[in-house]
Parts: structure tokens; sequence; C-alpha cells
């Protein structure tokens, strides 16, 4: 009896010992970073400019697209609004190439590039209804954000900006209400789980002033009022290539690996104003996780968290309202060498001929000939 | 007979030359002007293997010729490959010796008719009367374009299927004279079954009979009583043969609704590939009746002319029909010297005859620059074939409005003034 007792007080204090690692380990791990509801990453990044002497917007949108690419976001999941082609302007002098930096070390266009939208498609309306899904039914795949309750999904827009607005292609603006309402719309439908909106164009802070959903962050170059400058040039193809703001996010990112366990507060601190000459803004109240214990790749990868278990699960037939599902049926395997063996598997729908169908075609011939010799003989 | 013999025989010697030219023979058979969805050689024999398989000829949608047709050429080519040739320059042979055959009892009657009605005759016609001399000249004359038409000789040479049509044709016009209603409506019944338009050519069959037969015999019903008789005989052999009408539907069905639009030289294919949907039965009505009506007016019109009713009715066929080609025309070229006696009344002969040898010409220029050359487009061989047509449609008019003009001089007089009287008026110029 107290050989048991002992034996059971033991077994409980093993079992409540390793019942408490693993309570600590999952604490551990979630306490230290927070998770995130996310199933699967999207990237909507967006050039507005056109013309030659805007290069710089389509290296900041192109260079983005390809860390977002290299940190694991699918080109399905990615929608590339560039305004117009640099890569093939006849005034590059490195044509089918676009480059981020005066080195010329990394072609950020490439030859798997996707650009979704590109020149005068990219409006106003073509964004708003990519953001908010009211496309018309022939839209194919590639120009739809197919986001759901559990995307997260990254904005990127560079161009040229005022105070409350975006300018797109030099014709047209987008308001900082607009944008706002379409981010409320996306809410509204259930079209993002979280979104990182970064923004590097003039007082780029006033387009995220009047964000009012939730689970939205906002990150901007530059203050109302200022400037977001141009980094450098590079003289060999003779304009901007570059912005600041976006070189000082791609030079973090460069060194972000997939998994990567940089924090959104890292990223914050990239650019502060004496490299940027413009002050980065931030939109955090509208978000409801700490910035220090979001993980980057929440935004910048396509991270899928992998459950490891032990647990063997038995898949059972589904049941239909007509009955189990039907037991898969393997044909025997027959191979065929020519066509007409093929075709003579067909079955033939030839109707029998009457039997007399061939004696009465004879008698007919017979007849039109008697006729025809008959009245020859009459001829002559 | 002996000139007869002779062009007979230099007409075959010209085809059996011309049937072992192979490049020739296989360029001249893939011509639209030649062969059409109906008529093709190469279509008839797929056709024929294809109706082993499901035992419908027309099941593949490629010939669209009759059944009973094929299944007598394909056995002929069965039995031997030098038979078929040999029977498309036997189909010429007797065409001719029919045509020339009937052109002389026509002319005969025409003669007599003429002699016995010498006294309505006015005086001074003696110049444009029907003489002896015609009626030895003609016939031969008539044999001789049948055979050497290059239209007749392209037909042969392509074997495609107009040949028999003509044959047919032929044998009928050859018995329409002869008061057989039995023969006359068997070969009018096989060219029908064939072709669908010649069944307006039962007209002509009724009023022969009621013209050219002996007072007991004149029951104008008889050739369509037998008619309807020798085609329900040809349905059921056809029927019987295949073990459903669906064939028989089908190809029927093919001549009036005009699904193919392939170019030839008719008036179907261009109009129907620019239409829109939605009025395609409206004009295909409208088509259909063009070439179907014309006989109603024209019987009621000459109905005391049945050989000229059926002369200008095989022009209108010939014109027409859904699927013309040029072997259609050369029946009713052959028949124009019948009426040589009225050619002082036709109406510019010589810029018509100029217009049908121009346009023949120029068709398959037109159709090199549009498919082979790229320089044209459909319109270059709408317009060539358009101008074809137009040029036959002048023929036929001028040459039924001259026998008509003639009827009336040779009653009325040469000459005649505004008033009928056949005085000369003399005009004084003013100074």
């Amino acid at each position: 009896m107290r050989k048991n007792t002992f034996t059971l007080l033991v077994g409980l204090l093993l079992i409540s010992l390793y019942k408490t690692n693993a309570v600590n380990l999952d604490e551990k791990v979630t306490d230290h970073f927070s998770g995130s509801r996310h199933t699967n990453n999207w990237a909507v990044l967006v050039c507005t400019s056109r013309f030659w002497f805007n290069y710089r917007h389509i290296a900041n949108a192109l260079s983005v697209y390809r860390s977002v690419k290299r940190l694991g976001i699918p080109d399905s999941q990615i929608i590339l609004m560039l305004a117009d082609d640099m890569a093939c302007n006849p005034r590059n002098p490195r044509p089918g190439k676009v480059y981020n930096n005066k080195n010329e070390a990394i072609d950020v266009y490439g030859s798997d590039v996707e650009v979704d939208y590109r020149g005068y498609e990219v409006t106003v309306e073509n964004f708003i209804r990519v953001l908010t899904g009211r496309l018309p039914p022939d839209t194919p795949r590639s120009k739809r954000l197919n986001t759901d309750d559990r995307s997260n999904v990254l904005v990127y827009m560079t161009g040229h900006g005022g105070e409350d607005f975006l300018k797109f292609q030099d014709a047209e603006e987008i308001a900082n209400v607009e944008l706002a309402d379409a981010f409320e719309q996306m809410w509204q439908r259930r079209r993002y789980n979280e979104l990182l909106f970064i923004i590097d164009t003039c007082q780029a802070v006033s387009m995220f002033q009047r964000f009012y959903s939730p689970n939205l962050v906002g990150i901007a170059s530059s203050q109302i009022g200022e400037d977001s400058l141009s980094h450098h040039v590079d003289p060999a193809i003779g304009v901007y290539i570059i912005d600041r703001y976006t070189y000082h996010l791609l030079e973090f990112l460069e060194k972000v690996k997939p998994g990567s366990s940089k924090t959104m507060q890292q990223l914050m601190k990239v650019c502060p104003r004496h490299q940027c000459i413009s002050t980065p803004g931030y939109s955090t109240h509208l978000f409801p996780r700490p910035m220090n214990q979001t993980l980057i790749s929440d935004f910048f990868g396509s991270v899928r968290t992998v459950d490891l278990s032990d647990d063997v699960i038995k898949f059972k037939p589904r049941k239909t309202s007509q009955g189990d599902s039907p037991p898969l049926k393997t044909s025997p395997k027959r191979s065929y060498f020519s066509v007409d063996q093929f075709v003579s598997t067909f079955p033939i729908i030839k109707k029998d001929p009457h039997p007399m169908a061939s004696s009465a075609s004879l008698v007919l011939l017979l007849i039109i000939f008697s006729f025809i010799i008959r009245s020859l003989c009459d001829f002559e | 007979m002996t000139n007869l013999f002779v062009i007979i025989s230099c007409g075959v010697l010209l085809r059996t030359w011309l049937l072992q030219l192979k490049d020739l023979t296989k360029w001249i058979s893939k011509r639209p002007e030649v062969s059409t969805p109906q008529t093709s050689w190469s279509r008839l024999v797929e056709g024929f293997v294809i109706s082993k398989q499901t035992g419908n000829v027309h099941s593949g949608d490629s010939y669209h010729g009759s059944t009973l047709l094929s299944a007598f050429l394909f056995h002929l080519q069965a039995l031997s490959p030098l038979l078929v040739p040999a029977v498309f320059i036997a189909c010429d042979v007797i065409a001719a010796i029919s045509l020339h055959n009937f052109a002389k009892k026509f002319l005969q009657k025409e003669l007599d008719d003429q002699n016995s009605h010498k006294s309505k005759l006015s005086k001074g016609v003696d110049s444009i009367l029907l003489k002896l001399h015609h009626l030895e000249n003609v016939p031969t004359l008539v044999a001789l374009i049948y055979l050497f038409n290059p239209f007749t000789i392209v037909t042969c040479i392509s074997q495609s299927s107009v040949a028999f049509n003509n044959l047919f044709l032929a044998l009928y016009v050859a018995h329409l004279m002869s008061g057989s209603s039995i023969a006359t409506t068997l070969f009018l019944a096989l060219s029908t079954y064939e072709t669908f338009y010649p069944v307006q050519l039962i007209i002509v069959a009724m009023l022969c009979q009621h013209k050219y037969q002996k007072e007991g015999n004149r029951n104008a019903a008889k050739p369509l009583f037998c008619f309807i008789f020798w085609l329900l005989i040809l349905f059921l052999v056809s029927y019987l043969r295949e073990g459903s009408l669906e064939s028989i539907f089908s190809h029927y069905k093919f001549i009036l609704t005009v699904p193919d639009q392939t170019p030839n030289i008719g008036i179907f294919w261009y109009f129907f590939t620019e239409i829109f949907n939605h009025f395609q039965t409206f004009f295909l009505f409208v088509f259909q009746i063009n070439a179907l009506f014309f006989f109603v007016p024209l019987s009621i019109k000459l109905r005391s002319h049945p050989i000229c009713l059926m002369f200008i009715l095989t022009c209108i066929i010939s014109t027409f029909k859904s699927y013309p080609c040029v072997g259609d025309a050369t029946l009713w070229i052959s028949m124009l010297p019948l009426w040589s006696h009225t050619f002082k009344y036709q109406r510019q002969p010589l810029i018509v005859t100029v217009m049908l040898l121009t346009t023949t010409i120029l068709c398959p220029v037109m159709w090199h620059m549009w498919i082979v050359a790229h320089s044209a487009n459909a319109n270059f061989y709408f317009a060539a074939s358009l101008a074809y047509t137009t040029s036959h449609i002048f023929i036929m008019t001028n040459t039924v409005m001259a026998y008509l003009k003639w009827h009336y001089h040779i009653r009325k007089g040469v000459r005649l003034n505004l008033d009928g009287s056949t005085e000369k008026a003399v005009l004084r110029l003013m100074n």
C-alpha cells in the first residue's frame, strides 16, 4: 500500500514536472514573440511616377519587390504596379536592367520580374479596386488581391506626394481620406489580418494620418512640410537611382534572412534624421500588438508556423450528402501505339443495310443503263 | 453522221491525252471553279470511306453529293482504277450524242411548225426564217461545242460529278421531244436526286407533253406522276442501302441551307460570310427563292415555247444554284446554236461574249492573287465571279429576248415603223 502510493506520487510529480516543462517552453516562446494569427502574406507595391527622371521611384518599388520575394512571398501573392517602364526605356543605357545603386551590383529588374499593372494601368481607380477587390469579373488572378481575413498585407507606395495626397502618373491624385476609406473597406470585407503601410514620398506622414481601421501600421519617410530626398546619382545612367529612405530600408532588409527574428521596432529605427535628412514618421496606435514583439517577417516574408506532432491522424472518408465519397477507381493501364488501334475501340454505329439493298441498287443501275442504251440506239 | 463520229473521236482522244497528265488533273481538281463541295472527287472518296465506318456517307461533312452516285463510282473504282476516267469520258460522249439528237429533233419540229404557219408569216421575212442549212449544221455545232468547250473538258478531267448531272439533263432534253415521259422523267429524277434545282424542269416536261404529243396522248399530268414515281424509287434504293433517310435529308439540307462558304463562282458564299446571324435565315430564303421561283412567271410567258423555257431555266439553275461550277454552264452554252437564226436580234452579243471569256480567265487570276500571292482579297475574286455571273445573265436574257423578238418579227415583218406600217420614214435635216 505504501509502495503503491509512493510510486503514484512520484509518477504524478514527474508528470507534473513534465507538464510544467512543456508549459514553460510554450510560454517562453509565446512570451518572447507575440504570435500573429496570419496564415499568408501578400504585398502591394506601387510606383506612381512616370518619366525617365523618376527612375528612382521605379527602382524603389523594384528593390522592395526583390526583397519581399527573397524573403519568401511568391509572385502570385505580390501585386507590382509600375507606372512606367525604365528597363526598356530608350534612354536607358543599360537596356533591360534597373539598378538601385551606382555600383550596379544588383539588377533589381532581372528576368523573373512579374509586373501586374504596368504603364497607364496604374491609376487611382485600379489601385483602389485592387485593394477592395471590386474588379471586373474577367480580371485574371495575377491582377487580383485575393486576400482573406488571415492575410498580412504589405502596402508600399512611392512617387511624388504632397500634403494629404499622392500623385498618380502626373494626371491624378489619391487623397489620404480615400486611402483610409479603401483600407476600411478592406477591413469590413475581412480582406486583411494586419496591414503594414510604407510610403516614401514628400510629406508622406499625411497619407496615413486619416487611417481609422484596426490592425494598421504606417511608416512614412518624411513629416508634413518635409521633402523626402533622393540618395545618389549614377553618372553612367544619368539620373538619381534610389531615394534615401528606401536605400536605408534596403540596407536593413539585406541583412534580414527568412525566418529572422528582427522586430518592427528595429525596422522603425531605419533611416534616422541624420541619414535621411527628412524625419520618418510612424503610426502604430491602430495596431494591437507591441512593435517590439512583432516580427518583420509577419509582413516582409512568408513564414509558415509549423507544428510538429507525434500524434497519428487517421483520415476518414468524407461523408457527403449522397453517402460516402466513392472509392478510387483504378482503370487498367493500356498503351496505344497508333491512332487506328485507338479508333478501333470505338463502337461502330453502322446500321446493317437491308438485305435487298445491293440487289435493288443493281436493278436500278440496270434500268438506267438500259434507258441510256435504248436512247442511244434511238438516236443513231 | 461522219461529222459527229469525227468530233466524238477527237473529243475522246483529247480527254484521254489530258487525263494522263497527272499534274494537270491534280491541279484542276483542286480549283474552286471546277469542283465544289458537292461535286469534288476527293470528297467523294473520303465520304465513301467514312460510310464504311458509320454507314452514312454524309456523316463526315466532307462529301455532299448523293449516296447512289458515290456508291456507283466507288464500286467502279474498286473494280478497276481505269474505269472511272472511262466512265467520265463516256458521260461526255453520250451527252454530246444526246444533245446532237435533241438539236436535230427540235429544229425539225420548229421547221415543221414554221412551214405549217406560213400563212401567218409576214412578207419579206425570208432572211430570218429557219432554213434547212440550219438543220444540217446546227446539231453538229451543238455536239462540237459541248465536247470541245473548255468547261466540259475541265469537268471531265477533274472527275467532278457535274459530268453526270450534265449527262442526265442532256438525256432528259433528248427525250423531251420523243414523247416517252417515263424516260424523260427518269433522267430528270436522277438529276434532281443529285442536285435539287432541276426539279423546276418538270414544268417543261409537262408543257412538252402538251405541245409535242399527239391528241390522244396529251396528259400533262403524266410526266409529273412518273417523275414522283422515279424519285420515290431512287429514295427507296438509297434508303435500302443506308438503312435510314438521314443521308438524303442531310444531302438536301446541305443544298438548301448552304452551310459551306468556301469560295466558288457563285453568289452565295460571299454574302453569307458577312451577314449577321439573325439575318441568315431570311437571306437564305431570298437567295433560294431567287433560284427556284423564276419558273413560275417564265412558264406562264413561255408556255408555247417549252424548249426556250427549258433553256432559260437551265441557265438560271446553273447561275443561281448554291454551289455552281463551270461545268453547270457548259450545258446551256452548247445549246446556244439552236437559236442561231435569232442572233440578229441579240443586243451587244460581242460585248457579252467577250465578257464571258474575260471573266472566265479573270477568276483564276484573282484567285491566285488572293490566295497565293496575298496581294488581293476576297472582294477581287467575288467581283470577277460576279462579272462572270452577270455575263451569264446577259447571254440568257439576250437569247430569250431575241427568240421572242424573232417570233414577233416573222409575223410582223422585218422592218417596222413606229406605227406598225412598213413604209420608210425619211428624216430631212433643216439647214
